[in-house]
């Protein structure tokens, strides 16, 4: 008889457990959402600081070797390192369909040139690329940069293939080496903020563009030997908003107000600056 | 029998709700574990950074090798009161840069702050010692060591070895 008695849940319990399993089921949503967000927000910031990583070592990889002749070259050995601050990157004899893509409003434009072997030089060049032509200001995350870096091999003698002339330097990492004109440069780090070169001479004074508008002038080529330390600004952001607010950031990479460039960004993005600085031995020592 | 059956049937609603609340804590500390996802992944973004700051280092004293010696890179000792240099010479630039680059000084203002890495007791510093190839620090002036505290960790580095 007893046992009857006991048999089953009263109304009362019922709704106590339905309220009790639903209290969990909210907690669980909850904590999923966390999870998500704060994944979302390690995996972002892994691909600011694997993505920059990558690009400073490449870009110091370049500088140590710029400059570098080998003793064997035929060929000019004039042009060593160069930079533009402050304006649109210009490219000789190429003024081509993605030149308009270029960031001209402060960030700065580097290009060296080494030897590979006796019979090769290269000229390296990095810059800033926007991926929509119609915005090129970074304003609240309406547009984003990457950083490009363009290699052409033999950049003073003409480049000739089949028995046509392609003008000055044959552009390294074109699909078709016959479409010259269309060979955009290749990304080596997105959503790039700013991008400062600092060049500065061995008594750490900070020295202007050294080469103006002809790298080939006796007095551009003396200023390209004072060069002996170079210093790089990097500021990426995360791919994606990992912030719930917004937030004002306001980049002051190298000494506002004087060469530097600054920029003043409200958004929810998160954003990281990487400075690597770096001794021209090839260059000092010419 | 059948009397201490019936006594042990289920659960009662407490000892549910207690079940509950030891689930809820252990909730709250697994949600405690992405902060520490979080934090981890800032302290490899600054020991990236320190890695090319200490190359910087490295680079920069190869660039001046005259100043291999205890006045020169051998006086550098600095903590988070550090002065600027006001001299000329290069090896004073060079103080002010390490420093002024180790502290992340003047690169980007979040909501109008400088990110400017935490350095407020003895752990939190970011140091350069010259040192022997002993590890004595300041005597024979044969290679450089970084010492670099960010939040607990401890970490010692070292970068190298300059050759008059």
């Amino acid at each position: 008889m007893t046992l009857k008695k006991k048999l089953g849940m009263t109304l009362v319990e019922v709704l106590v457990a339905i309220v009790i399993g639903v209290i969990s089921v909210a907690a669980l949503f909850y904590s999923y959402n966390i999870f998500n967000k704060s994944y979302q927000s390690v995996v972002d910031k892994v691909k600011i600081s694997s993505s920059s990583r990558n690009a400073l070592s490449t870009i110091l990889k370049d500088l140590r070797n710029a400059g570098y002749c080998d003793i064997n070259y035929n060929g000019s050995c004039d042009r060593l390192i160069e930079k533009k601050d402050n304006r649109y990157a210009e490219i000789k004899n190429y003024k081509v369909n993605w030149y308009q893509y270029y960031r001209g409003d402060g960030t700065d434009y580097l290009a060296l040139e080494y030897n590979i072997s006796p019979t090769e030089r290269v000229e390296i060049r990095y810059y800033l690329v926007a991926y929509d032509r119609n915005n090129l200001k970074e304003a609240n995350g309406r547009s984003t940069f990457y950083l490009a870096r363009e290699e052409i091999e033999n950049p003073s003698i003409d480049y000739t293939y089949q028995g046509q002339n392609y003008g000055l330097g044959k552009r390294m990492n074109c699909q078709n080496l016959k479409r010259q004109k269309e060979c955009a440069p290749i990304m080596i780090t997105p959503f790039v903020s700013d991008f400062q070169v600092v060049f500065k001479d061995k008594k750490g004074k900070e020295l202007n563009d050294v080469c103006f508008n002809d790298c080939t002038l006796q007095i551009a080529i003396d200023n390209q030997k004072e060069v002996h330390t170079v210093e790089i600004y990097l500021t990426v952001r995360s791919p994606n908003q990992i912030y719930k607010k917004d937030r004002t950031i306001i980049i002051t990479n190298h000494n506002p107000g004087k060469k530097g460039f600054q920029q003043t960004i409200t958004d929810r993005y998160h954003r990281e600056t990487f400075f690597a600085s770096t001794y021209l031995r090839n260059i000092v020592l010419n | 029998m059948m009397k201490k059956l019936n006594s042990n049937k289920g659960f009662s609603i407490i000892e549910s709700l207690v079940c509950l609340v030891i689930i809820g804590i252990g909730f709250v500390a697994v949600n405690q574990l992405t902060a520490v996802a979080i934090q981890s992944v800032d302290r490899s973004i600054e020991k990236n950074k320190v890695n090319f700051l200490a190359e910087m280092i490295v680079e920069d004293m190869m660039g001046n090798p005259t100043a291999a010696t205890s006045s020169g890179f051998g006086s550098f000792n600095e903590n988070c009161t550090y002065a600027a240099k006001s001299g000329d010479a290069l090896l004073d630039k060079q103080h002010n840069k390490w420093v002024d680059k180790l502290k992340a000084k003047q690169q980007i203002k979040i909501n109008n702050k400088y990110k400017i890495p935490r350095c407020d007791s003895t752990k939190d510093k970011k140091k350069i010692h010259v040192i022997n190839t002993k590890g004595q620090i300041n005597s024979n002036l044969t290679g450089v060591r970084l010492n670099f505290f960010t939040g607990k960790g401890k970490q010692k580095k070292y970068l190298g070895v300059i050759v008059k």
